[in-house]
């Protein structure tokens, strides 16, 4: 128990890492130096500082937006196991549960998005509900899979007995982290940096908070990259790295950082999909998992 | 064709009295039949009749100049209007903008003018009877709509995400799909024109400069060549050679940094980042001249500000013979990588005979196949100029303005570095002496965008009493409305830096 | 294969971002920098460089100085003085954050800049700003948006260019506040929570530049908001920009801190 605790709080302190390293890695690939690695947890203490403008037009439920993603990402984070660990909290399909928590808090933010009434909110709303439709039957499918495979249930030792050796896990590995970009808001699908307010999905939805609101939906984009990426580490990490015990979870944490990288190394090397296109990957994704369950099931 | 009009070349001044004056039948014949001939329209505009005649009148003179590329020759014609005259937009989409602008300024109607809404939004040299000189409220104008159970309106603008010039886009889609885009601008509008009015004084080159910050030396010029043929001066070689240069480094800047821009706005990195520092390499080439990466300061009427010697010329040469390698390697990528170049192709089609039908000039329509340069078709200035060889492409599209501006890079990139080698070795400016009064001239040049036209009328003491641009921008953002039809709604940030129009141009 | 292309693109492109301080071959030998003032040169009753001058910057008589607001930069007044009493030197250190300190007089006299107030303290990591064009004529953008590529690379300062303004910790203003976009301004500026700053780039955004006295400007920031740092130049080179961003935020190390303090 304490040691899921101990993980869970190493998730909640280290999770502002990613922006940095992803950042640095792009920077690396462009030549350039590149913002400070903890400059995330510079914008978050200088957010916390600012107050908020709120529009007018909008009710309580543009500032319950922010409070309820950011929570529901917690919530879902105690579900997560670092590789080869247990979860805080874990019991048989409780990654039905994830992908529901996940789902609540995208639910209010579109909510919140909506309730400005402005139509770039709008329209990423749209884009995002659209795109995550597609997504989530490929993740509960992928980890349905890996249950197949291993012939558990729950979280923690689904991703503690898969291994990346078997195809039906390499299978769920990719349709993973197809998913795993879509729904971090990275590039292939959308771009964290952009300035062009009609091609934003994610970014579009959140163009009204400021402050401690702004604060609260960027620190739970990130627990939920740290969530994903912990998720896929578990799932292409191979088992003998899991076995290793250590009392802070060293091999967690260099899994989650790795995928990072990896994402780094993706955004600085392909371009954006139309948006026409992205229900195609989306769709390959669920392809991916689908055989991965097929070979399971045979 | 034996035609009323008078024929000049670029740069050449006549006096006012010999501006052919028709009446408005005669007047607008002469135009529809050059304009079906395959002429276009470079500048048409108002001016008080009392500007050009000197004895006061309430009627206001339009001047019409054609451009007929192909036989390389501007026609320059008027006629005399009171309160309105028949519209040609209906059978010639191209006039449109003049036409509007004319009843923005003047007060002047387009009758049957099926678009006759403001330009800029602003203060009326002169209002329509009855009215007060009042601007109109701007962004407040009939957008076109597209009615439906499921369409939409999306406002973008006048302040949008990213550091560009304000403008308003009011698109009518269906989901993604864009059926209508209707632009409207005028929140750059500075007032330019009227500061010009009494050129040359201390200000009025940097007007020139400044309206459209990005094409400096285009529109300095444009500038410095109207006011020295109104003078009677020619600048002497050298100073016409490094103006050469000064315009394709920067048109080799521009080109570069909106390839890194196009790669940016698909998210892809590696072409951003190179081409973002490349850009900046070639600015400082410019700086080299002249102390300023924009040029500010080399451009003078009767020449340029400062020469280039021996070892200037050769360190220059030698820092772009850098930037080519580094330019090339970055700016292929585009074409190596297919997820770009899957993005760039069949987005945002401005086809031929849209061209022809909206007078698109310069990078736009080449790449539309219409080979529309003013560096060969009016030459003026450094004879070198004519052999850059015309970059076009064929299909219109996105990656068909990439094409363009990456032959246009590597052709200013030979021109610069042949000049260079041999400049004459001329002093590098000429005092200017005063202007001669009553006279006209039309001077273009071709910035990087297009075609820039300058017209100006001096009056009795010398002085000018009307100055009429044109940025290239004023006849491309029809082009690009029409682009986005059937489009995406998220290309639309792409089709537009594939363009990547003046705002301030526009709205001077 | 594209992503080898794509490395080696990168290997060939190399680590370009510069050091700051740069190296001063960085700026050009014709750069026209910080004016330099030596009145004791003058002529009795000698008013060529005010008379050269298109704005009017320069004041000449018993106490001559030249403003750095209203400056272009072109060079006019150094070409018509004959005595070299007036000179653009090469120092890009100009920033300011009162309008009065951009009053240059006497070539060795110190304008005492406070400190970076208070309220930029706050910033010191982490610097959000939305850039508004307010009639800018695109020069001055374009020379902000390079301050995010490589070369200059904002970012690794904390700082950075946001598109919505609720995001935002200040505003960059360029342009002389067209009438036309007065509104849209101050919309955005309301839209920006507190605490909040407000940066005037380049001499139209400080004084109307060249668009001085129109009645289509507003003649500068400064008549629509109040401004925390003023950005001279036509268009300010990016060092200027840079360089002010950084003093202001208290990065800029004090050894090469500019006679401005």
């Amino acid at each position: 128990m304490t040691t899921a605790l101990l993980d869970f709080l190493t998730a909640l302190a280290l999770a502002p890492l990613l922006p940095g390293v992803i950042a640095r890695v792009k920077a690396l690939f462009a030549g350039r130096q590149g913002p400070p690695l903890l400059q995330a947890y510079f914008d978050l203490c200088k957010l916390l500082r600012k107050s908020g403008v709120y529009s007018t037009a909008t009710t309580w439920i543009f500032r319950a937006g922010p409070i309820v993603a950011c929570a529901s990402v917690v919530a879902a984070l105690a579900l997560t196991p670092a590789a080869g660990r247990t979860a805080l909290i874990s019991f048989p399909a409780d990654f039905v549960l994830l992908a529901y928590l996940l789902a609540c808090g995208r639910f209010f933010t579109v909510l919140a998005a909506l309730d400005t009434g402005s139509s770039f909110e709008g329209m990423g709303a749209s884009r995002e509900v659209h795109y995550a439709a597609l997504g989530e039957p490929a993740l509960l499918l992928g980890l349905l899979a890996l249950a197949r495979q291993t012939g558990t249930m729950s979280l923690p030792s689904l991703l503690g007995r898969a291994s990346p050796l078997a195809p039906e896990a390499a299978l769920v590995g990719a349709a993973l982290f197809i998913v795993l970009l879509c729904e971090n808001a990275r590039i292939p699908f959308d771009d964290p940096n952009t300035h062009l307010e009609l091609t934003m999905i994610h970014e579009a939805m959140v163009l009204d908070h400021g402050g401690v609101d702004l604060a609260l939906i960027h620190y739970g984009s990130w627990l939920k990259l740290w969530l994903w990426s912990a998720l896929l580490a578990g799932v292409l990490m191979p088992v003998a790295l899991k076995t290793i015990v250590t009392p802070v979870p060293l091999v967690g944490v260099t899994g989650v950082l790795a995928v990072a990288l990896g994402i780094g190394v993706v955004e600085s090397c392909i371009a954006r999909l139309r948006l026409l296109r992205v229900p195609h990957l989306l769709a390959t994704a669920l392809a991916l998992a689908a055989v991965a369950f097929i070979l399971g099931v045979r | 064709m034996t035609s009323a009009a008078i024929a000049v070349r670029n740069g050449q001044s006549i006096a006012v009295e010999d501006l052919p004056k028709l009446a408005i039948k005669p007047f607008q014949a002469e135009v529809v039949s050059a304009l079906s001939g395959g002429a276009r329209v470079a500048a048409f505009f108002g001016a008080p009749e009392a500007d050009l005649t000197g004895r006061s009148s309430a009627k206001l003179r339009l001047i019409m100049a054609l451009a007929q590329d192909r036989e390389r020759s501007l026609m320059l014609l008027s006629t005399s209007v009171g309160d309105a005259y028949p519209s040609l937009t209906p059978a010639f989409p191209q006039l449109h903008r003049f036409e509007r602008e004319i009843l923005e300024q003047w007060g002047v109607t387009p009758e049957g003018h099926p678009w006759a809404k403001p330009v800029r939004f602003q203060t009326p040299y002169r209002a329509p009877a009855g009215h007060a000189v009042e601007p109109a409220t701007i962004g407040v104008v009939d957008f076109f709509r597209v009615g439906g159970g499921e369409t939409h309106e999306v406002a973008v603008g006048p302040v949008h995400a990213g550091i560009i010039e304000p403008g308003h886009f009011r698109f009518q889609c269906h989901g993604e799909h864009v059926y209508h885009l209707e632009i409207s601008l005028g929140y750059q509008h500075r007032g330019v024109e009227r500061g010009l009015i009494g050129a040359p004084h201390a200000r009025s080159l940097h007007y020139a400069e400044t309206l459209a910050g990005d094409t400096t030396i285009g529109h300095a010029t444009a500038y410095a060549q109207a006011i020295e043929s109104l003078a009677a001066v020619k600048a002497p070689e050298q100073a016409k050679a490094l103006r050469a240069v000064a315009l394709e480094l920067e048109r080799l800047a521009n080109h570069v940094g909106d390839l890194g821009a196009l790669a940016g706005d698909v998210g892809f990195l590696p072409t951003l980042s190179y081409c973002g520092r490349i850009r900046g390499d070639a600015l400082n080439l410019t700086a080299l001249l002249c102390g300023s990466r924009f040029g500010r300061g080399l451009v003078v009427p009767g020449g340029v500000r400062f020469p280039c010697d021996e070892s200037r010329g050769a360190e220059i040469r030698r820092r772009l013979a850098r930037i080519t390698d580094d330019a090339r390697n970055a700016v292929d990528l585009i074409w190596t990588t297919p997820s770009v170049t899957e993005r760039f192709q069949g987005v945002g089609i401005l086809p031929r005979d849209l061209c022809l039908a909206m007078g698109t000039v310069g990078m736009a329509a080449r790449a539309a196949g219409l080979p529309r340069d003013v560096r060969h078709d009016f030459p003026a200035g450094d004879s070198a100029l004519r052999e850059i060889p015309i970059a076009t492409a064929d299909d219109g599209d996105v990656l068909a303005r990439a094409l363009v501006r990456r032959r246009e890079i590597e052709a200013s990139i030979k021109f610069v570095d042949n000049r260079l080698a041999n400049l004459p070795a001329d002093p590098h400016r000429r005092p200017l002496s005063s202007l001669r009064s009553r006279r006209l001239v039309v001077a273009l040049a071709e910035g990087w965008r297009g075609e820039i036209c300058h017209v100006a009328l001096t009056d009795d003491q010398g002085r000018v009493a009307r100055y009429k641009v044109v940025d290239p921008s004023f006849h491309n953002w029809s082009g690009l409305a029409l682009a986005l039809r059937d489009q995406q709604i998220s290309d639309f940030p792409l089709c537009n830096k594939s363009f990547n129009l003046s705002y301030c141009g526009q709205d001077l | 294969m594209s992503i080898a292309n794509i490395l080696a693109a990168r290997i060939k492109q190399g680590h370009r971002t510069l050091p700051f301080p740069p190296d001063q071959s960085v700026i050009s030998d014709r750069y026209r920098g910080l004016p330099r003032l030596s009145p004791d040169r003058c002529v009795a009753g000698c008013r060529a460089c005010a008379e050269a001058c298109p704005t009017g910057a320069i004041r000449v008589g018993d106490a001559p100085a030249i403003d750095m607001g209203l400056c272009l930069f072109c060079g006019e007044c150094a070409a018509a003085c004959e005595r070299q009493a007036i000179v653009f030197s090469q120092d890009y250190r100009m920033a300011a954050c009162s309008r009065s300190d951009l009053v240059v007089d006497r070539e060795d006299r110190r304008a005492a800049t406070s400190s970076a107030p208070v309220k930029w303290r706050l910033f010191r990591r982490s610097l959000k700003l939305r850039q508004v064009s307010a009639g800018g004529c695109n020069a001055c953008e374009a020379d902000i948006n390079v301050l995010g590529t490589l070369a200059w690379d904002l970012g690794r300062f904390g700082v950075q260019f946001v598109a919505s303004p609720r995001h935002a910790d200040g505003l960059l203003v360029t342009g002389p506040v067209s009438r036309n976009m007065e509104l849209a301004l101050r919309k955005t500026y309301d839209a920006v929570p507190e605490p909040r700053i407000v940066i005037a780039v380049g001499a139209c955004a400080i004084s109307g530049g060249p668009y001085m006295g129109h009645e289509e400007a507003r003649g500068g920031v400064g008549a629509v908001l109040p401004v925390d740092l003023h950005i001279p130049g036509c268009p300010p080179h990016p060092l200027t920009i840079l360089d002010g961003l950084l003093r202001v935020m208290g990065k800029s190390d004090p050894q090469t801190a500019s006679p401005f303090r």
